[in-house]
């Protein structure tokens, strides 16, 4: 056998040993460190959700629950998501869309209010829940 | 029932409601601890396509933390999000507590 041919073998056995090593860690699911970015905006018409800054609709094939399954099925639960809201959004809304992110398994979220007039944003973080002393009417 | 009148289950939204009478299905009330085969349940208001998002509680362990089964966009798989302040600010729990006649 010349040394053509037997570099030849070993060469396809080292790209077959390689590929039967790599192929159980590699998935249909694409990875990006680049996180997704969700928008809610407060329009005299109401709510508006964006995703990568294409609106969602009110459909179930074009709103916000689906437009955040499709993020979770292209890159995995646990890919980055920034929620951007309004400061004049209730509070009750980014619970909201942490439900709908929730019911689209997506687990790395992050919130933020964002403050057009000076292009300025800050982080909500929210401490656990606990039993509170006072009673509220 | 349905707004068509016809018979069908209750709405994730519905599971939440006390307004919202569910046959041999008791609302916990706060003190009460979700168990296994509890339906767990949050609102998603203002959505055209949803109500909110169920699922029924499998275990609690330990720490408090309740696990789920719920169905998702493609599938029927564990969901630990029925807990506070991971779904939603306001998690119900509804405990069967009768048979069907």
């Amino acid at each position: 056998m010349s040394s053509a041919c037997l570099r030849k073998i070993v060469l396809s056995w080292i790209v077959a040993m390689a590929a039967l090593f790599l192929a159980p860690h590699l998935s249909s699911q694409e990875t990006s460190s680049k996180p997704t970015i969700v928008q809610i905006d407060m329009l005299p018409r109401g709510l508006v959700y964006k995703v990568d800054s294409k609106t969602t609709g009110s459909e179930p094939t074009d709103d916000l629950l689906h437009a955040l399954n499709q993020v979770a099925d292209q890159y995995g639960a646990n890919h980055p998501v920034f929620v951007f809201v309004d400061p004049r959004l209730p509070i009750n809304e980014i619970w909201n869309v942490n439900g709908v992110a929730a019911k689209a398994q997506l687990t790395n979220l992050r919130f933020f209010v964002f403050f057009r007039e000076n292009q300025k944003m800050t982080e909500i973080k929210w401490t656990p829940f606990v039993p509170s002393p006072y009673r509220l009417d | 029932m349905g707004s068509g009148g016809r018979a069908r289950p209750p709405l994730a939204g519905e599971w939440t409601d006390p307004n919202t009478k569910i046959a041999n299905w008791e609302l916990l009330g706060q003190n009460e601890e979700p168990q296994p085969g509890d339906v767990a349940a949050y609102k998603l208001p203002g959505h055209a396509s949803y109500t909110g998002h169920s699922g029924i509680v499998t275990s609690v362990d330990s720490h408090g933390t309740v696990h789920a089964m719920a169905a998702h966009d493609n599938l029927v798989g564990p969901d630990d999000t029925f807990n506070l302040g991971v779904g939603a600010a306001i998690i119900a729990y509804r405990r069967f507590t009768g048979g069907q006649k």
